[in-house]
């Protein structure tokens, strides 16, 4: 049931977006692993483009907010207004009401605003002064980040990072890919094309599909196997913490599901391992200084190429 | 005389040569593997000896990929077959019975053979 779906939102996410159907795929299973993704990538790549494409293409409700760094905590979760009407105060939800919110250069946002974004991610909920209201269901959040950036931004902490499921990095495409780009920019870009190709109920029962996709008691094993030969990795300062093994878990679970399978197989850990712990991984200064070229991504490739799955 | 001598020696040569390549292909027969849990288990120990290559991460799938670059001769849509079935039982708990493993068992031949 699953992988039909999947078919049928990346021929909607096509209209508008071009040759980014791996990125797709990896938003689609971040979503259905209810997590939040990072994407990366030079402006002008085309993230904004498939966020947009990919929140109609489930008829969701989506929003974008530009991170700057004068912003508030309020200007994201909203805040207490006061009705003269009704003579109170009453509580106007922010931007992060919504299924998908575009967050645009989230370390733009000084900390204090990152934080409220990041806790609200987490919980699912926003709190401003003891009053609590539920978020959407379901609801992710797709911050992007310039890499090459350094000024005027409040790079996000470890512990921040490790909030966010995925980060998926948009690299440039290959110069046929983006001859397409640029032909079927030629015209207006029409959003009216792509159409909503699944309804709430049916994503909520997606989601609860993958949520049964079994796991074993050994696939456990070897998750939790991978995640401390990297926190033994002399190269590095930090390994991949618990959360980060249970989103990859879950990770495993949504792609094993897209697959049409009903069970996860070594192979779904493997290929998710990259995307889910390389951003939360931070080398060593003795590792970074002594051999270029090392990167947390090498770790992970060396780790899964050591450690024996059940077979 | 001298001729049927040599075509004497000729033909033990023959016999030799056609016994031992028999004996080869016999080596792994299908009784050592009674079920797709043993076949693959057959497979295990042929990879460990014909892919040193392998990291010892490696998956059923990678061995597949790895086989198949090489060039070996198997019937890779059954092999496939094989492969899911054994998935299911491995990984997914169902009971895995009346599944061919034959294209199992030649993969492994076909890896004996390269050592």
């Amino acid at each position: 049931m699953i992988s039909g779906i999947s078919g049928r939102i990346m021929d909607q996410t096509r209209k508008v977006v071009v040759g980014r159907e791996a990125e797709t795929r990896l938003i689609l299973e971040c979503f259905l692993a209810r997590g939040h993704v990072l994407l990366e990538g030079v402006p002008g790549i085309s993230k904004t483009l498939l966020a947009r494409a990919f929140a109609k293409s489930l008829g969701l409700e989506f929003k974008r907010v530009q991170f700057t760094p004068d912003m508030l905590p309020l200007d994201i979760i909203g805040g207490f207004v006061y009705n003269q009407a009704k003579n109170s105060f009453e509580f106007r939800r922010g931007p992060v009401f919504t299924n998908i919110l575009l967050a645009d250069e989230v370390n733009r946002a000084p900390p204090k605003v990152q934080s409220a974004l990041l806790e609200a991610m987490q919980e699912l909920q926003v709190t401003v002064e003891g009053y609590t209201e539920p978020l959407p269901n379901p609801m992710i959040v797709l911050g992007t980040e310039n890499p090459v950036e350094f000024q005027g931004v409040y790079p996000l902490p470890e512990g921040q990072l490790d909030r966010f499921t995925m980060r998926i990095v948009f690299s440039y495409q290959p110069a046929e890919v983006e001859t397409d780009v640029l032909q079927r920019n030629l015209g207006d870009i029409d959003f009216g094309e792509v159409e909503p190709v699944v309804g709430l109920s049916e994503l909520r029962g997606m989601i609860g599909e993958v949520q049964k996709t079994r796991v074993t008691r050994e696939m456990l094993g070897y998750l939790v196997n991978l995640g401390q030969a990297m926190r033994s990795d002399p190269r590095l300062d930090l390994g991949p913490s618990p959360r980060a093994l249970v989103q990859l878990l879950h990770c495993a679970q949504a792609r094993a599901a897209l697959e049409g399978r009903s069970f996860i197989i070594p192979d779904d850990i493997k290929a998710r391992s990259d995307v889910v712990l390389a951003h939360r991984l931070r080398l060593t200064r003795e590792a970074t200084l002594k051999t270029p070229g090392t990167d947390p991504s090498k770790v992970i490739a060396e780790t899964i190429e050591k450690v024996e799955p059940p077979r | 005389m001298d001729w049927s001598i040599e075509l004497a020696g000729a033909n033990a040569a023959l016999y030799l040569a056609l016994s031992y390549q028999l004996v080869r292909a016999k080596r792994i027969k299908p009784s050592r593997a009674g079920s797709l849990r043993d076949a693959f288990g057959v497979l295990e120990k042929e990879v460990k000896k014909g892919m040193p290559s392998l990291p010892p991460g490696h998956t059923w799938r990678e061995v597949a990929a790895e086989a198949k670059r090489r060039g070996l001769r198997v019937d890779w849509v059954s092999f496939g077959k094989s492969m899911e079935a054994y998935e299911e039982l491995r990984y997914g708990g169902s009971e895995g019975g009346g599944t061919d493993y034959r294209e199992v068992l030649t993969l492994a031949r076909e890896l004996e053979r390269l050592k």
